[in-house]
């Protein structure tokens, strides 16, 4: 009897209940879309801000020792390290969670003039693109081992332009070489003459490198021990997290989800203020008909459930069409911003029937205590 | 016969000073038909509403079918008056999105359990079989006056309590429902029936007069 006097009691006033049902169910959308977007939105961002570089430096220990000549201090001097190859082999067969390296050697070279001087920066060409993502190159990017990408400082310095010859004369004698494209990057590159790590290599007489950079997906808390593990398997080398780009994975993340929470919150709170005024007019309303069920014997109990029956319908009903839309929402966002599809969570839909039920009831508290406490003489005498 | 109603002094005061009941004693027998009349104001309602357990007294002692209800509250005053007390009102007060049938057999869940069996028969003894699906909103003003009226008889109550129930209607609902009222006095039923009407009260075998919340006039004299 109880549910069909509350279905009936909902079916009579359809477009208000509509109107409490749709803003829970708005409410619902965001928690269940939000839920699931905030689960991928680390994995997602963690891949997008892969986009900002290594996260990873691998540099040769450096030894100093202070010199002197009894109690006169001259200083210190460092020795010029290196990394061996062996740590680019090393790098080369391990997997996970390597996911790219690129090594750099630097050194001077002269031009042809002799009273001129550039920095030649060998890497290797793979590695440099997908750990530099930013670095604009007008003309072609290099397609042989004599070609080579000049700084867009340096192309104006020395006169030059894609297609040119250039000479260079380093330890082992002069090259020459060919100008592929104009290197922008915003940093020191722009200064420099960028090579095949090989060509470098051979130009400087060098068989080690200066810096490895290197991006691992472990991301954030988890790269410390990877810098320790290499420590260990390359003997001489220096591991040093990127602190900026580590650091930003984790405070984006943070960041997105909290907005997201934030935002939730927010509809929450207006679908609970729609909620309360929709059970606050009907208990106005119904005050007759509620001071007539007292009178016939209804206690406090059956009053206080019949709209509580009625709260949990409107919850139950804007959660489920919530979580329902929600999934699709958060597939169609998914899909514009991180161009995939965001995995369902098993948890996501009872969460979001969970909180708009929450809301609901929240929300009719105060209009359920206030048909409670209707008194059935009062309304009786037209009070 | 034990008396099914006494009031003993019984006095109701609203807002703390506005006295609406003044001392009232009345005794009502089994199987009465008592009438209540009086001006606007004079505490006709208010002393139904004592009686019907819907309020409580300030001072005064009141029994109900044996039970001193002025040791009640609450739940207990609630279980006593939807066990005891059958009520009629002016209004109809009828659940306006409810059927007729479903309109009796909500007395029936809060009372104890809908039986919907019952309840129709209840609307057929009323001469509203035909009705049953009906609105009150799809009912002419007898028609609701006999819904509430078998709404009012459906858990067979002790004492049968109406307050103004012809007041909404035209003369022809009005004879019927009187009829009916008739009919359930016969059957033996304690009537206490507040009207503005005397003809209405004509039909009652006793009314008293209150007047500024006292009993002025008692016609004809209760038997003992």
């Amino acid at each position: 009897m109880l549910l069909r006097v509350v279905l009936k009691s909902l079916g009579r006033r359809r477009l208000r209940v509509g109107v409490a049902v749709l803003a829970v169910a708005l409410g619902g959308l965001l928690v269940s879309s939000l839920a699931l977007l905030s689960l991928s939105v680390g994995q997602q961002s963690r891949q997008e801000l892969q986009a900002y570089g290594a996260n990873l430096l691998l540099v040769p220990e450096t030894v100093s020792a202070p010199v002197g000549l009894g109690s006169l201090g001259m200083g210190t001097v460092t020795e010029q390290a290196q990394l061996p190859s062996s740590a680019l082999a090393y790098l080369q067969q391990r997997s996970q969670p390597v996911v790219a390296y690129a090594p750099f050697v630097y050194g001077v070279v002269r031009l042809p003039d002799n009273s001129r001087s550039v920095v030649v920066a060998g890497t290797e060409w793979d590695g440099a693109r997908t750990l530099s993502p930013w670095w604009q190159v007008k003309g072609s990017w290099p397609q042989g081992p004599e070609q080579v990408l000049v700084g867009v400082e340096a192309v104006k310095r020395l006169g030059l332009a894609p297609g040119d010859e250039i000479t260079l004369t380093g330890t082992k004698g002069p090259a020459v070489f060919r100008v592929a494209g104009v290197l922008n990057t915003g940093g020191s590159e722009d200064s420099q003459v960028v090579m095949s790590l090989g060509q470098a290599q051979a130009l400087l007489g060098r068989t080690g490198v200066d810096l490895v950079l290197l991006r691992a997906q472990a991301g954030g808390p988890a790269l410390e021990p990877l810098a320790k593990e290499l420590e260990v398997a390359i003997p001489g080398a220096q591991a040093r997290v990127v602190r900026q780009v580590a650091s930003a994975e984790r405070t984006v993340v943070a960041k997105v989800q909290g907005l997201m929470a934030l935002v939730a919150l927010l509809v929450l709170a207006a679908a609970s203020l729609a909620v309360f005024s929709t059970m606050a007019t009907t208990v106005m309303e119904r005050t007759p008909e509620v001071g007539l069920m007292k009178a016939l014997g209804a206690g406090p109990g059956r009053i206080g459930l019949l709209f509580t029956l009625e709260a949990v319908f409107i919850g139950a009903a804007g959660g489920l069409v919530g979580a329902v839309v929600g999934l699709g929402v958060a597939q169609a966002v998914g899909r514009s911003v991180f161009g995939s599809y965001v995995p369902i969570s098993p948890w996501a839909f009872p969460l979001t029937v969970t909180v708009a039920l929450g809301v609901s009831l929240l929300a009719s508290l105060m209009p359920i205590r206030r048909a409670v406490r209707i008194e059935a003489a009062r309304i009786l005498r037209g009070e | 016969m034990a008396p099914i109603i006494v009031a003993q002094d019984l006095t109701k005061y609203y807002n703390g000073q506005t006295c609406a009941l003044d001392h009232v004693n009345l005794t009502v027998a089994p199987g009465e038909w008592l009438a209540i009349m009086g001006p606007s104001g004079s505490g006709k309602t208010t002393l139904l509403n004592l009686i019907g357990c819907l309020d409580v007294p300030n001072e005064g002692k009141l029994w109900v079918a044996g039970t001193e209800v002025t040791h009640l509250a609450g739940r207990e005053l609630t279980r006593f008056r939807r066990e005891t007390v059958g009520l009629i009102f002016q209004q109809f007060y009828l659940v306006s999105y409810l059927t007729a049938l479903e309109n009796v057999m909500l007395a029936q869940y809060f009372h104890s359990m809908a039986d919907e069996a019952e309840a129709r028969r209840a609307l057929e003894e009323v001469g509203l079989g035909h009705r049953l699906h009906h609105l009150p909103s799809q009912l002419s003003g007898g028609e609701q006056q006999r819904v509430s009226i078998a709404r009012a008889l459906i858990n067979e109550p002790k004492l049968l309590l109406a307050d103004e129930p012809t007041g909404n209607l035209d003369k022809a609902n009005e004879d019927m429902v009187l009829e009916l009222f008739r009919k359930l006095h016969a059957r033996g039923h304690t009537i206490v029936m507040v009207t503005h009407d005397p003809k209405v009260a004509g039909l009652a075998g006793r009314t008293i007069h209150l007047d500024h919340g006292k009993v002025v006039e008692a016609v004809p004299a209760p038997s003992a």
